[in-house]
């Protein structure tokens, strides 16, 4: 599980995203979980009139309603007695995969629902490569609608199998496929009676075992938010991205290479000990004062410094992203303008074939894109610090693509 | 003005929407920081934590710009921008959080004569809940046992199933 902790309780928090095809089921998964656990303290019964329609628990708009269909992300909250669990619905629609995304970027793992009726479509392929991209490995399948399938386990081991296989090849090992009927509550919550063949756990106990991987490095890394005055002193503000900052520590600020020490650790109320992962805190430091953009990090475990950062691109605005082009990248606090020097292996995302290797890079197509930035930008292997190892692409201040650092 | 006179929509548009629109007119604000949550009601758990405003305040909630890890869009031709940064916090974690740091709160959030306000807005449209907490302590125990949803007293949420969608697209906060 995360070791983020909510800002008012002590409990972990899970972040868990419904994904996968349009009207496969997301929707109705997540209303029939809220419906059947809100006998839990604190939380608040569904309404009585979605009763059947466990869909529009998350599908709340009007034309949502009207549509049948989800249109924008959703995260509805479940306080469970050991953590807060955050259901994240994404649409499964291809014109709304920004929406998706604002959704999914925000989890630690996924429930990747599958129609029995249609099998793999390609907004599940789509989806699972964005997982992939994402760095969300901890996967759950639910094969849903199995009533459409008579409930009968020699199609479910076939769907299984193929499902297995296709996230298999995109580096996701799964940790478990489930048979569900979510409008009925099938395996759920509680286990079918209706599917004795099965006898692994419900979405939900699943979602219980879940493991999360833990970030393989702590070494500091304190991206620069800003340069504060205050009684004619400096104070360097910003979140801890990993590791910890204590007074007396000697560090180097990137890309300029200088060396800086840390004088004091401030914050309200006062009080100077070490700064911890994910607390926002200001530095007065003996030495160059550094900038935005800039990222503080022990002499002996520096991230890297290039001209030339590179990575996996998926492309979401309708003009493609040419060679030679300038877009802005943005990277922890850094926004740096770079010029597009190379796009390769370009992958049509409904496919997930390989597309000729000429060509600009357009809506929906991943590609390794090569960049030449107009001054030293701070990146990382996303694997090993996911902060410092995804980039959002910017064209006049509007997302366009987003990236991630190999 | 009052929801008895006129429809509640209208009441909250003239009372709200419109009030708030003359504000920053007047004032000329760039930006407004407000403590919406998610869990507040089933159309404010679709907000971004950045959310551009065009000139006729209306919100596209279907076209959002995508907001992607923690790099919000922070340069835009919005006519304002509305900052969310409780989006994520429930209303227990509110109340723990008051706790924790010992901050002032409104009186009518505390039970006076077995009732109180669980959720503040314009005076024609709220209603006090029966309850017997006087201390912020005790309206964490309550809220730990209920099953009430938060904005049970707010008359606009229940007039039409979609008038707080209609508010929020015209600017309602
Ligand atoms: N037969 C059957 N239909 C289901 C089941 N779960 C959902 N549906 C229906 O499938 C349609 C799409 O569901 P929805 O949750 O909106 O799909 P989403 O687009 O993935 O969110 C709705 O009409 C649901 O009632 C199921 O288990 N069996
Ligand atoms: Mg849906």
């Amino acid at each position: 599980m995360s070791p983020l902790v909510t800002d008012g309780g002590e409990k972990p928090l899970l972040r868990i995203a419904m994904v996968g095809h349009v009207d496969h089921g997301k929707s109705t998964l997540i209303g029939r979980i809220r419906h059947e656990m809100s006998a839990l303290p604190g939380t608040a019964a569904v309404d009585a009139s979605v009763a059947g329609n466990w869909a529009f628990v998350t599908d709340q708009l009007q034309e949502e309603r009207e549509r049948e269909m989800t249109i924008d992300t959703t995260q509805t909250f479940l306080d469970t007695p050991v953590c807060r669990l955050v259901f994240i619905d994404v649409p499964g629609h291809q014109e709304l995969i920004q929406n998706m995304l604002s959704g999914a970027t925000r989890a630690d793992a996924a429930v990747l629902v599958l129609a029995g009726d249609e099998g793999v479509q390609v907004q599940t392929r789509r989806h699972a490569l964005l997982l992939a991209m994402l760095g969300i490995r901890t996967v759950i399948v639910a094969v849903n609608k199995m009533d459409t399938l008579d409930r009968r386990e020699d199609a479910f081991r076939a769907l299984e199998h193929t499902a297995v296989e296709e996230l298999r090849a995109l580096g996701i090992e799964v940790s478990g496929v489930i048979p569900v009927v979510a409008r009925d509550g099938d395996n759920v919550v509680q286990r079918s009676e209706a599917m004795p063949w099965y006898d692994g756990p419900s979405v939900m106990e699943a979602i219980g075992e879940l493991e999360l991987t833990v970030a393989p490095v702590d070494a500091l890394r304190f991206p620069v938010q800003g340069v504060l005055r205050h009684d004619g002193q400096a104070t360097v503000v910003g979140r801890v991205l990993s590791g910890s900052v204590a007074e007396g520590d000697a560090l180097t600020v990137c890309p300029s290479g200088a060396a800086v020490t840390v004088r004091a650790v401030r914050r309200f109320p006062e009080d100077h000990a070490p700064a911890q992962t994910g607390e926002s805190v200001g530095l007065v430091l003996d030495g160059p004062e550094p900038g935005r953009g800039d990222v503080l990090a022990p002499a002996g475990d520096l991230p890297h410094v290039t001209r030339t950062p590179a990575g996996r691109v998926f492309w979401l605005a309708q003009t493609p992203l040419a060679l030679g082009e300038e877009v802005a990248l943005r990277c922890a606090t850094q926004a740096v303008p770079v010029r597009v020097a190379a796009i390769a292996d370009r992958l049509d995302s409904a496919t997930l074939e390989p597309l000729p290797a000429e060509g600009a890079l357009a809506s929906m197509q991943l590609g390794t894109v090569a960049f030449a930035a107009e001054r030293a930008v701070v990146v990382e292997p996303f694997d090993r610090m996911a902060g410092l190892g995804r980039f959002v692409l910017e064209r006049r201040g509007t997302a366009v693509g987003f990236g991630i650092v190999g | 003005m009052g929801p008895k006179k006129i429809d509640k929509f209208a009441c909250c548009n003239a009372l709200k929407t419109v009030a708030l629109k003359q504000a920053i007119a007047g004032m000329g604000f760039e930006a407004l920081l407000l403590g919406i949550r998610r869990d507040e009601h089933g159309v404010r758990a679709k907000e971004r934590y950045f959310s551009p405003r065009a000139q006729d305040f209306t919100w596209n909630v279907g076209a959002q710009p995508p907001e992607l890890w923690d790099l919000y869009a922070t340069v835009d031709e919005a006519a304002h921008d509305r900052i969310h940064p409780l989006l994520h916090m429930t209303e227990l974690d509110v109340w723990r959080y008051v706790r924790r740091e010992g901050i002032p709160v409104n009186p009518l959030y505390l039970a006076k004569d077995g009732k109180r306000f669980r959720s503040i807005g314009c005076a024609p449209c709220c209603a006090p809940i029966p309850s017997t907490a006087t201390t912020v302590d005790e309206i964490i125990a309550e809220l730990e046992a209920s099953r009430e949803p938060e904005r049970a007293g707010r008359a606009q949420d229940k007039e039409n199933a979609f008038t707080m969608q209609k508010l929020r697209s015209l600017g309602y906060m």
